[in-house]
């Protein structure tokens, strides 16, 4: 899976970027969120848009369209809908998506996201944060989309839960090469789960570069005014005053035992 | 220390059972525990949305016994997921409007709105719709008017949650400042024990029931248990805890210079 963007223009937005299910990406800057949506092609932007070297135009975008599940921060329960099923129930039908055995398709779904098939039939109203989010990509993932582009997908989510989800997405764009785009301003959550990292600064690609090579380069991106994931900067600060021989890692049992390895 | 809120023996549907804790009057308690351990119901449960009979005491006297209106004088909530909107087009005249339910004199409601412009840093967002706004000035305008009734406690449903790092320190700042300025007690949930780490008490509920209790960073400190549930240690004490099993340093560090030194002598 790959979309190829060049020359994009659309609100202020200037970029060019060619983005593959290789690797998960991150994103994170000033006004990510709209460089989220444009990605989602809910407009067709200014510029040359290729998915899979097949070119997107106005008269063939809403295809593509469908191909793409955009999740939000947020779950917006739809009005005059109120349980998980209902909810599902309306995606299948709006997208007029071809399942031969619908409930099932629904448990499975959020079997996925782990969670229990029980809750097909709860009131979106009486869910937690979290399940409601985890509701989200269950619903995201029926209309079994090749771009899956998540807004702040680990907010709400306790350690067990986000370990859970980034084993679901990887296997997304593992077995399945799913195209998964993380957007979000968590700079531990982007270094530690992402394999490639858009910074965005001045709606422009500021820095397009792997996850971990961008994160070492402290300096750079603090003068630039992101923010460094604490793992990194102790590493960096061990490295730059007391010139000790360690490596980044993300793992924090890798880095005790560089430590133990250099004192 | 006086008693100001007493929890006891705590039961509700199949999500608590006997749950019993104390918040000293002036003191910040947080409440934490992985996804669905049920954050959000306790809040609930507290602030009065859902009923419960004599398990909760606050000042020496029974919730149920309270006239409603008394015991949402004496106590404020803000629980985001509710949605909680405004009645009017700008911050400036939703502010004012609540002021002069507990100011009397022009004088004085000039002088609290001045103080509240400052206190809050809301300046710039005078004239902005106070339901447009982001999610940080929202919750500091519920936060001032909730102050404003001078309610003995607060109850927070993770107001920090969906904030940037930058934001969720302003909010605890604030949240200092105002404890000690008025003496306000204050329970949160949180699901981020770096926010509980700046408390001065911490439960967390697992399995229906309180795992543990007591100073944050000594209950932070159990990386295995917490662990287990599911919750995440803030890095600096997970460094720490896992730097000291090899004998690297003594003691927990929060900053990372400092830390550097300890090991790198």
């Amino acid at each position: 899976m790959e979309i190829a963007l060049h020359n994009i223009k659309a609100n202020d937005w200037e970029f060019s970027t060619v983005l593959s299910s290789e690797d998960i990406i991150g994103i994170t800057g000033a006004d990510y969120e709209e460089f989220l949506e444009i990605l989602s092609l809910e407009k067709l932007p200014e510029g040359n848009i290729n998915i899979n070297e097949n070119e997107v135009t106005s008269e063939n975008y809403l295809e593509y369209y469908q191909q793409i599940s955009f999740i939000k921060k947020e779950f917006t329960k739809m009005n005059y809908l109120n349980t998980v099923k209902e909810h599902m129930d309306y995606i299948i039908n709006y997208y007029h998506l071809q399942i031969k055995n619908i409930e099932k398709k629904e448990k499975d779904s959020l079997k996925i996201v782990g969670l229990d098939e029980t809750l097909l039939n709860r009131n979106i109203t009486t869910l937690s944060k979290s399940e409601k989010k985890k509701v989200e990509l269950a619903i995201g993932l029926l209309s079994n989309p090749d771009i899956i582009i998540l807004d702040d997908p680990f907010r709400f989510l306790d350690n067990k839960s986000r370990k859970r989800m980034i084993m679901v997405l990887r296997k997304l764009k593992e077995q399945f090469h799913k195209l998964i785009i993380i957007g979000t301003t968590d700079e531990d959550v982007l270094y530690q789960y992402t394999d490639k990292m858009l910074f965005l600064k001045n709606k422009r690609i500021f820095l397009e570069v792997g996850t971990e090579e961008g994160y070492e380069r402290v300096d750079y991106l603090k003068r630039n005014g992101f923010a460094i994931p604490e793992r990194v900067l102790f590493t960096y600060k061990a490295i730059k005053k007391k010139k000790v021989k360690i490596e980044y890692h993300k793992d924090i049992r890798d880095i005790i035992k560089d430590v133990y390895k250099h004192v | 220390m006086k008693e100001l809120l007493e929890v006891t023996n705590l039961c509700y549907k199949d999500l608590f059972e006997n749950i019993s804790f104390q918040v000293e009057q002036g003191k910040f308690i947080t409440i934490s525990g992985a996804n669905n351990c049920g954050k959000t119901t306790l809040i609930r449960i507290l602030n009065g949305q859902i009923a419960t009979e004599k398990m909760i005491k606050l000042l020496g006297m029974y919730k149920e016994e309270y006239p409603q209106n008394l015991w949402k004088e004496i106590t404020g909530a803000i629980i985001p997921q509710d949605n909680p909107t405004f009645f009017f087009k700008t911050i400036e005249e939703e502010l004012n409007y609540t002021i002069h339910l507990f100011k009397k004199s022009e004088e004085e409601r000039q002088e609290t709105y001045k103080e509240i412009i400052k206190k809050y840093k809301l300046t710039k967002y005078q004239k902005q719709n106070p339901n447009e706004v982001s999610e940080f000035i929202k919750i500091k305008i519920l936060l001032a008017e909730k102050l404003l009734g001078s309610p003995q406690i607060l109850f927070l449903d993770d107001i920090c949650e969906e904030l940037e790092k930058k934001e969720k320190k302003e909010i605890i700042n604030l949240l200092r400042t105002l404890q000690l300025e008025t003496g306000v007690s204050i329970v949160m949930s949180t699901s981020n024990l770096n926010i509980a780490l700046e408390s001065d008490y911490l439960l967390i509920i697992d399995e229906k029931k309180i795992l543990l209790e007591g100073n944050p960073l000594s209950i932070i400190e159990k990386d295995n248990v917490l662990n287990k549930i599911g919750l995440e240690l803030p890095f600096m004490v997970d460094l720490s805890v896992k730097l000291r099993d090899y004998n690297l340093v003594e003691k927990t560090e929060l900053d990372i210079d400092r830390m550097v030194d300890n090991i790198w002598k």
